[in-house]
């Protein structure tokens, strides 16, 4: 059963000028965007900052407006024009956020921020929610003695827990996890990554994990979506990804990884990523691309078929 | 080594005034940079390694900050026991410093071009000024300079704003560049970008860099020697290749575990356990020793640099012959 699934998604901003402030364009955060995560699944996105991958998945849920295509969720159509649509099935579909000092309240106690999401989905009533908290503190490898300190009392990493012990409370079976580990330290990073991997078996979750950094998209996902400019260039397992890239910018971004063999030096890929206002004619990726030809400026090429996964290429590897 | 070295820092300890009481943030902080390599200065946030960069130009918030012991030596001058005036030759000219935030480190009311004549007005130059800019912007990757010396901050792309970061570092033809964490704000692609740029600039002007990162693989690329900090001081001081081949401290190999290796088919994350300590939390002894597998009783000493075979240095009991 697919868990979350987008046809066709489409997120645009509209961009205003002019005296009469009128719109004059659109940013083209997520642009016709067809992605599936099954159950118990671990599916990442990559993509350069600004590439939509955020908005991909807070649209996926509901949390910025979309503006065409289908949503299903456990294989229920959403009505995309309607936010209330999403709400049976929020204690389903959590989210994490990228930055825990902005994600909690500074004026609520570790008792307040986790008790909400099991008391509004009924987990636990108020005179139990108390032994739920503690356990739930626990399985995040924090101490349930930090109930009632407010959230400036810890660290960025202790944070992140409270964040995760907050969305696993409901028992939710999928998690949008969106750059979890970008503002903790590597040391820290590795045991949020050890938790989110330790719950998913334990409650076999399914995760859609929003990153830049694609190593650790190799040591955690199962499948891998690529996301240029807010289309999705290339999808494919990640061990065919890794080893056999289809399409020139997922080559181009795993050589731009430094790594601590000095004999692989990082290559350049040249240029920026252009503005998501003015997309560029043709393949959105022609300006950048080392192999492009002729046939490049015609469209942007269909994302086909192709060995295990799907690539958006007239000319993939 | 029989090279003098360019820059000398010599226990460097800086205290911050705070709501708890005075901290020293960093702890007895040395290091030194030869002309012409790139030294990294690795640690993870809060470590201190900012400080250490801000202190040894006097660039730390007043007040608030003191710094109460050490000398940094630069070119046979003690930086430190400096006057404002006379640090202001210094700043800008032969030491240049590149901040994490290039948004944040550029006045957004100035053009581009502004900012950099600016550096005129302080330091003296020969040459036809507004040629230099230019020149200068084309070289580290502007398409049109011309055009974008007039372009305000906003208009321009992190990874482009980093470039004339770069660009104003180099205007003087400094002899030192302090980069701090210059590629943090940035993407991967822009990040391989602006480091072989900051190289090769580095390697055509004989200029010395201080690396400031959290990330080793960086490090690993591009420095040729390195010192590790932890917790306000420095654990580990070696050069490249026997570091790479044979790291030290036990945080180190932690540091280095919890990457995940690319070449691996299913590449593992090896974390360490436990916080980074808080600065008001600092202890005495080892500070790494709450985390560490390795730790035994001796640990709540402090432990000083032990030399290592060639080269390498390591604050680590593990690692002291003497006592073995």
């Amino acid at each position: 059963m697919n868990l979350l699934e987008t046809k066709r998604l489409n997120a645009f901003f509209p961009v205003r000028g002019g005296i009469l402030h009128k719109v004059t364009a659109y940013v083209k955060a997520v642009n016709d965007v067809t992605l599936k995560v099954g159950e118990g699944e671990i599916v990442s996105i990559v993509g350069e900052s600004g590439c939509g991958k955020s908005t991909l998945g807070l649209s996926a849920l509901g949390l910025v407006p979309v503006t065409s295509g289908e949503v299903f969720l456990a294989n229920n159509p959403i009505d995309t024009r309607r936010p209330g649509s999403w709400k049976p099935f929020r204690k389903d579909f959590q989210i994490i956020f990228q930055d825990p000092f902005t994600s909690l309240n500074p004026r609520h106690t570790v008792y307040r921020i986790l008790s909400e999401p099991l008391l509004v989905h009924k987990v636990f009533t108020k005179k139990t929610v108390k032994d739920g908290i503690a356990n739930l503190l626990e399985q995040v490898g924090l101490s349930p003695d930090y109930m009632q300190r407010f959230p400036h009392a810890f660290s960025g990493g202790q944070r992140q827990r409270l964040a995760i012990a907050r969305s696993i409370g409901i028992r939710p079976k999928l998690i949008v996890c969106d750059e979890v580990v970008s503002a903790v330290d590597v040391s820290v990073q590795a045991q949020i990554i050890q938790l989110l991997m330790d719950l998913r078996k334990e409650m076999g979750l399914a995760l859609l994990f929003i990153t830049h950094d694609l190593s650790l998209v190799k040591a955690i996902s199962d499948r891998v979506y690529v996301m240029y400019l807010g289309k999705i260039l290339e999808s494919e397992p990640t061990q065919d990804l890794f080893k056999n890239p289809q399409h020139p910018y997922t080559e181009a971004l795993l050589n731009s990884i430094p790594t601590l063999d000095r004999s692989r030096r990082p290559q350049i890929l040249k240029g920026e990523v252009p503005s998501p206002v003015n997309l560029p004619t043709g393949c959105i990726f022609r300006g950048r691309c080392s192999y492009a030809q002729e046939r490049c400026g015609e469209r942007h090429p269909d994302l086909l078929r192709r060995n295990n996964g799907l690539v958006a290429c007239y000319f993939p590897f | 080594m029989n090279r003098e070295p360019l820059l000398e820092v010599e226990d460097l300890t800086v205290c911050f005034d705070t709501d708890e009481g005075t901290v020293e943030v960093t702890d007895k902080v040395s290091f030194e940079i030869f002309p012409g390599e790139i030294f990294g200065l690795v640690g993870e946030s809060g470590c201190g390694k900012t400080v250490t960069a801000l202190a040894l130009l006097k660039l730390l918030p007043k007040p608030g900050s003191r710094i109460i012991s050490g000398r940094s030596f630069f070119d046979g001058k003690d930086i430190l026991s400096l006057s404002s005036e006379e640090l202001r030759h210094v700043r800008g000219k032969d030491i240049s410093m590149i901040f994490q935030e290039p948004a944040a480190a550029l006045n957004p009311l100035l053009t581009v071009r502004s900012q950099l004549m600016e550096c005129f007005e302080y330091h003296e130059s020969h040459g036809n000024k507004e040629e230099m800019v230019l020149d200068l912007l084309h070289r580290v990757g502007f398409p049109d300079p011309e055009r974008n010396v007039s372009s305000f901050p906003h208009e321009l792309s992190g990874g482009m704003l980093q470039r004339v970061m770069i660009a104003m570092a180099l205007l003087m033809q400094p002899t030192l560049i302090i980069a701090d964490e210059p590629t943090t704000a940035l993407d991967v692609t822009v990040q391989a970008q602006i480091l072989e740029l900051l190289v090769e600039m580095q390697r055509e002007m004989g200029t010395s860099i201080l690396l400031i990162t959290h990330n080793l693989s960086l490090i690993a690329q591009y420095a040729n020697r390195l010192a590790v900090m932890y917790a306000g001081r420095i654990v580990e001081k070696s050069d490249l290749e026997s570091f790479l081949s044979n790291c030290l401290h036990p945080y180190t190999h932690g540091l280095l575990e919890a990457l995940p290796d690319l070449r691996a088919e299913r590449p593992e994350l090896h974390p360490i356990q436990g916080q980074v300590p808080q600065p008001k939390d600092y202890e005495e002894g080892c500070r790494f020793r709450e985390r560490c597998k390795y730790a035994f009783e001796r640990c709540i000493e402090k432990p000083d640099l032990f030399v290592h075979g060639d080269g390498q240095e390591v604050a680590c009991f593990l690692h002291d012959k003497e006592a073995q």
